[in-house]
């Protein structure tokens, strides 16, 4: 689906969505549904039914564009604060007040805010309501209440910043309940103001230490505020008073974090100096208070101060520094690169990667390939392939060429993950070297870095190297490179020239494996005459690289092979490399892959390679893919591949092609009794078996029974009355028998559908000189309806229907279509069309033939239909 | 809305700013680690954990995997889960060394705890939060982060003065999956954003919950906290509180915490939001859970990027779609992009930590953010953001209209009915 369209179906979807809204909006509300509303919540209470609150609530929702409706509402709500409802009422309506607006409940309130029962909810329906008057009513409650009612209007004051109660609050800082004594401090911190100071610094000072450190958090939260304000010199003022020696450890941190937002460098240098105090607390934030500056400065400072510190909090700073990506911390990160202290040393070659740049490269690369750790050059790799700035690459290319042989692997491979393509020069040079391992890395590097201009030179260095290994990486170099050229047809010339002035046949041999690798048309044309060359070894690798080819472009040069080469290791290749490129997706007439597999199965000779034909064309959906496969359903050796290609494509073709399919499933059935095989067959072929009649309409042609029982009425087959009962049970029965079918039939039951009853025998016999058919019945009434049952043999459910699934397509007094589907030992029923059973028979013993009877059972009066029986037979083999 | 600096600017700002946060420290300081890697006791981060059911359990377990950690106290006001807590964790150690307590208090109170892990229902946790600041810890809070905005804000502004290292429990953010979509977001393969997809989960019905006996030594009172009172029913506590607004914010900020967060973060606004939001909701007709079952909001920032809340259910997920292309990531780790060919970029999929043999995870970047002091990946100030859009999208169903949002000052423009909706007053003697 594109955006467009479900843009458009979102659209109208929100319309829908709003239309249940909109709908009720377009009636307006009268007082009356008010009133009636608003009575059903009176009595609520928390485990009732809370639809009178939504009511309510959606009634709120619906008044969005009513002003008035709303206000009525909102007046209603506040009334009913006086009135008698319960509690969960109240908190329900103080909910709504909430958003509403409070100013009609305010008298209400007042009183709710004395009672430590109602307080918290009467704060709550006030909560963030603007009107002034709030905070005035606040304030006069204060004196009347105490404990938990008189904090929770503290708090509230403190949270609307009330300055007017500032007077107020400062009477209880002092308050023998500490509750209230930190409420009120609390709430100082908040409203500010110079009341607010005089109290908090007071406190602070005097001798109870829970209210004084509750002061000293107020008095930061006042710095705060003074700070937002713009106040920074009295803020700054406090924060170096709240920073000094006498504070705990987070006060003093807390007191840094705020200092550095009006005063970094000040901030910084005492982080500094609290860095050795021996507080974990206040050394963790201090260090986060430099992490949060970042004033070139400040940068100086720390690196002035740096050496100095411990191991780990040198480390950590270093850290820092990295992190604020500040150049001007460069210099100190380098020296401390160079660091006789193995940590630091590790945390700045680190933090290069960050603030270093090309004049860093030196000392990164002295330690890639020199450290004294695998950490340590692990850590200036890491380093050397993040770090960034103009001349890094070239830097690190000059300290390849000056490194010793046994070093430049480590920087070569450097350079190719920072994709510096400006290496390629000096790649190719060290390509060129006789040293294995410097080419091979070289040539690795260039199979990422190098682009088609770079060719000709990395064709002529391998047709110099000596070194095997070295060749292969070379040989994918070349590919990958020559693969980037937009021309396709263009991609092979320069090995296909290096080709004809080469000598040495192993480097032939490589350029014949590149050739392999682009696999364009010119390749090919080049690999089939070195196919036919008389040097063993160049034959040998162009019959591989066309066996391994691509595409199916090599298909005739394969075959060529197949049908000439009189050695078999190259004829196996080829053949194998042959199938697996018609297997390959390809636009192609399927015509004309018919005619290649033709082609295949006409040179096959061995088993194995009759298989592979098969298997190849169990993919291929077509008729005459169909004939080619059953033609060896007779052949032992490749039976089972023939079978199972018959199979596949069969499944295929079975909808549009029914009469092959069933052709040649029959000669399946007719050459093997392996289960694997014969019952998949089964169940294609009964969908493509045209159905018979087995039953005219008129007569009991092929029946046998009690026909003054069963009759025959509006060309159906009919037994049983609605007015007599029926003495016992009754058949009527085919007089031919059938083993592997699928039965279509279609069935009604009249009568009390808690007795009747009825069935469809099959698979079955009937017992001699007796009324009963034992055997199979798909059976009908009552509970029964779907279900498997073993009528007169071992009088058992043998598989039971879902009946809450069979109820949804059930028709109980009228026409139902019954289907029943006998293959081997699985048996399945549906009805209208819906599958009740899928059922294996575990005993083998079990009949897998019979006739098929109709059944009316013994019981109250009931009747019951068959018509319209149909049957699709598999017929029987051998 | 007239702000003070040009939108550009601000949006320049805030992305470098979320660029930044998203950047994880260097390195862990090899000093921390003994000679066989172990870590000396003394340099070991001491944990304590507060409110311990299903999730905080995993968290616990989360950190108790990672050797640099030692936990020493935790705290639940359901006696069974305490000592559930108290024996897993002496379990791990193979001592008896862990401390439990009822109130919270008696653990913030101890000197040698470093950091806390805050995992209650969300009605505690920016009280929680606050008062773990306050007592000189940092702090690891599962999601969402507050039941208000004025609650989140309160938390950032707290976290901010006292220089606390506070990660949300958004965990989403550090896993390969949504990185990887994220980073398609930002690295402009998808063209320019236009839409963001939260694919959220759905309120479910329930029947009334009348009230019940509170267990012996359960502390009621407690468990509510600042929350409006009701009486106890032990359903409310299994799980059922997240669906009533008296507890929880339902889908909006249970998976909206997650999915709207990386949503914000692969438009480069996590430090921002958008300013206009529309949608319906559909909620219960009777019963406890009062959050919405059915809904879609659209969230609109100011340059037109949508971001759309959708009621999915299933597996949850985001989809981020521009002009040139899209990604959809589902939990499961599953991820379809437009053109198909985005997909081969996964493998490089490493946004918010260069180095992945030091990233363990969102609570490891945690405890190297306490050892380093830089911002978590989901730090304070980004996740009130990403929970601000919640809360947003939940006051605009229940006002049922349109709202628009001024991302500065963080008040709805020209509605008081929504800007009361910012804050609740808690219960006494609970305060912010």
């Amino acid at each position: 689906m594109n955006y467009s369209i479900k843009k458009a179906l979102f659209v109208w979807f929100l319309v829908f969505g709003w239309f249940g809204c909109t709908y009720l909006q377009a009636q307006p509300l009268d007082q009356a549904q008010i009133d009636t509303k608003l009575a059903a919540i009176a009595g609520y209470q928390q485990g009732t039914s809370r639809a009178p609150l939504i009511a309510v609530e959606d009634m709120i929702r619906q008044t969005q564009d009513q002003p008035e409706p709303r206000r009525i509402i909102r007046a209603k709500l506040s009334q009913m604060l006086d009135q008698e409802i319960t509690p969960d009422c109240r908190a329900f309506i103080c909910r709504q007040l909430w958003y509403l607006g409070a100013e009609d409940a305010l008298p209400s309130l007042a009183r709710m805010l004395q009672d430590e029962k109602t307080v918290d909810i009467a704060c709550y329906a006030l909560g963030n309501d603007p009107a002034p008057q709030i905070n005035t009513i606040l304030r006069e409650t204060m004196p009347q209440v105490q404990g938990k009612t008189l904090v929770a209007i503290v708090n509230l004051l403190g949270n609307r910043r009330d300055s007017d109660s500032a007077q107020a609050i400062r009477q209880l800082v002092s308050h023998a309940d500490k509750n209230i004594a930190e409420a009120a401090l609390a709430a100082l911190g908040k409203i500010g103001g110079d009341t607010a100071r005089q109290m908090l610094v007071e406190m602070r000072a005097k001798g109870d230490p829970e209210l004084a450190a509750a002061a000293t958090h107020a008095y930061l939260r006042y710095a705060q505020g003074l700070a937002d304000e713009g106040q920074a010199q009295p803020a700054a003022k406090i924060y170096e008073e709240l920073a000094g020696p006498g504070e705990p450890g987070h006060i003093r941190g807390a007191a840094l974090h705020g200092l550095a937002g009006i005063d970094e460098v000040r901030a910084v240098s005492l982080a500094l100096a609290a860095l050795q105090e021996p507080d974990p607390v206040l050394n963790r934030v201090a260090i986060g208070c430099i992490r949060k500056t970042g004033k070139a400065e400040v940068i100086q400072l720390v690196a002035r101060e740096l050496p100095k510190q411990e191991t780990p909090l040198q480390v950590l700073l270093i850290g820092t520094l990295a992190d604020m990506g500040n150049p001007a911390a460069l210099p100190v990160i380098t020296t401390s690169a160079q660091s006789k202290n193995e940590e630091v040393k590790i945390a700045a070659l680190r933090a290069l990667a960050a603030v270093g740049n090309a004049s860093s490269v030196k000392l990164l690369t002295g330690s890639a390939v020199g450290g004294e750790s695998q950490l340590e050059k692990d850590t200036a790799g890491y380093s050397l392939k993040t770090i960034r700035g103009d001349g890094v690459d070239e830097a690190i290319i000059r300290q390849m060429k000056d490194a010793k042989n046994e070093n430049r692997p480590v920087l070569i491979q450097i350079l190719a993950e920072r994709s510096a393509r400006g290496a390629v020069p000096a790649l190719l040079e060290q390509a060129a070297l006789a040293d294995e391992k410097v080419s091979r890395s070289a040539f690795q590097a260039l199979a990422r870095l190098a682009g088609e201009q770079d060719l000709p030179a990395m064709v002529k260095i391998i047709t110099s190297l000596s070194s095997e290994e070295a060749r292969k990486d070379a040989e994918q170099a070349i590919i990958q490179t020559a693969r980037q050229i937009a021309d396709e047809q263009r991609q092979a010339d320069v090995v296909l020239t290096a080709l004809s002035q080469t000598k040495p046949v192993p480097v032939q041999c490589s350029l014949l494996r590149v050739l392999g690798g682009i696999a364009n048309r010119q390749a090919l044309e080049r690999l089939q005459t070195a196919a036919e060359d008389k040097e063993p070894a160049l034959q040998d690798t162009a019959v591989r690289a066309l066996a391994n080819w691509p595409n199916t472009q090599a298909a005739g040069a394969l075959m060529k092979i197949i049908q000439n080469t009189p050695n078999e290791t190259h004829r196996t290749l080829a053949f194998r490399g042959y199938i697996r490129l018609l297997s390959l997706p390809e636009e192609r007439p399927v015509e004309e892959t018919l005619n290649l597999y033709a082609q295949a199965l006409a040179q096959a000779r061995q088993t194995s390679e009759k298989q592979l034909v098969l298997s190849g064309l169990a993919n291929v959906n077509h008729p005459q893919a169909l004939q080619m496969v059953q033609s060896y359903l007779e052949d032992m050796e490749v039976q089972q591949e023939a079978a199972l290609a018959t199979l596949k494509i069969a499944q295929e073709l079975k909808a549009a092609n029914p009469k092959e399919v069933q052709a040649a499933l029959e000669k399946l059935l007719a050459n093997t009794n392996d289960q694997k095989l014969t019952q998949p067959a089964r169940e294609i072929l009964i969908e493509v078996i045209e159905p018979v009649a087995i039953f005219d309409g008129q007569t009991f042609t092929g029946w046998e029974g009690n026909q003054e029982l069963f009759r025959i009425a509006e060309g159906a087959i009919v037994a049983g009355t609605l007015d007599k009962d029926t003495a016992r049970n009754e058949f009527l029965c085919t007089e031919k028998e059938y083993a592997d079918f699928e039965l279509h039939l279609q069935v009604r039951l009249l009568g009390d559908p808690a007795h009747a009853n009825a069935g469809i025998q099959f698979r079955s016999r009937r017992v001699p000189n007796n009324n009963e058919v034992s055997g199979y019945q798909a059976d009908m009434g009552q509970q029964y309806w779907g279900c498997l049952y073993d009528e007169a043999r071992r009088n058992t459910i043998l598989a039971q229907a879902d009946a809450a699934e069979l109820e949804k397509v059930l028709h109980r007094d009228d026409w139902n279509d019954y289907v029943i589907r006998a293959l081997g030992s699985r048996i399945q029923l549906w009805i209208n069309g819906q599958m009740t059973i899928d059922y294996t028979e575990p005993d083998e013993k079990m009949e897998q033939t019979g006739i098929i009877g109709l059944q009316i059972h013994a019981g109250p009066p009931s009747q019951v239909w068959y018509r319209n029986i149909n049957i699709k037979e598999i017929p029987k083999v051998k | 809305m007239k702000p003070t600096i040009s939108r550009r600017t601000f949006l320049k700002r805030t992305t470098a700013a979320a660029v930044a946060s998203a950047v994880a420290p260097y390195f862990v300081p090899s000093s921390a680690l003994g000679k066989d890697g172990s870590i000396a006791a003394s340099r070991r981060i001491v944990m304590g954990g507060i409110g311990l059911g299903g999730q905080g359990t995993r968290d616990m377990r989360n950190f108790m995997g990672q050797k640099e950690v030692q936990f020493v106290a935790v705290c639940d006001v359901m006696p069974d889960r305490l000592q559930a807590a108290q024996e897993l964790v002496n379990a791990n150690y193979g001592n008896q060394d862990c401390a439990a307590y009822k109130d919270f208090r008696d653990l913030l109170a101890r000197k040698d705890i470093d950091a806390v892990l805050i995992a209650t229902g969300d009605r505690w946790h920016p009280l929680l939060s606050i008062e773990a600041a306050r007592a000189g810890k940092d702090v690891y809070c599962e999601k969402p982060m507050s039941l208000t905005i004025a609650e989140s804000r309160a938390v950032a502004d707290t976290m901010k003065r006292y220089g606390t290292v506070y990660q949300c429990g958004t965990q989403r953010r550090s896993m390969e999956s949504f990185a990887f979509a994220v980073q398609l977001a930002r690295s402009g393969k998808l063209g320019k954003l236009h839409t963001l997809h939260a694919y959220l989960n759905r309120g479910p019905i329930t029947e009334n919950l009348p009230p019940q006996p509170v267990p012996e030594g359960f502390d009621w009172d407690m468990w509510l906290g600042p929350a409006p009172y009701m009486e106890y029913n032990a359903q409310i506590t299994s799980w059922l509180w997240n669906w009533n607004y008296n507890y929880g914010g339902g889908a909006m900020t249970d998976w909206g915490s997650h999915c709207n967060d990386l949503c914000q973060w692969a438009n480069g606004t996590d430090l921002a939001g958008p300013v206009e939001y529309e949608g319906w909701a559909k909620f219960p007709a009777d019963g406890f859970c009062n959050t919405p079952t059915d809904f879609n909001v659209v969230a609109t920032y100011a340059d037109g990027v949508k971001l759309i809340m959708h009621d999915k259910g299933g597996s949850l997920g985001v989809k981020f779609e521009g002009d040139e292309g899209w990604v959809y990531v589902d939990d499961n780790g599953n991820a379809e992009t437009e053109p198909k060919s985005l997909l081969q970029n996964r493998k490089f999929a490493k946004l918010g930590w260069t180095d992945l043999a030091n990233w363990t995870g969102h609570h490891g970047n945690f405890l190297q953010c306490v050892k380093t002091r830089s911002n978590p990946i989901a730090w304070a100030e980004v996740a009130h953001r990403s929970a601000t859009t919640g809360h947003i999208a939940n006051i605009c169903v229940r006002l049922s209209r349109k709202l628009r949002w001024d991302v500065q000052a963080e008040r709805f423009i020209n509605d008081e009915e929504a800007n009361r909706m910012l804050y609740r007053a808690m219960r006494s003697p609970w305060q912010l």
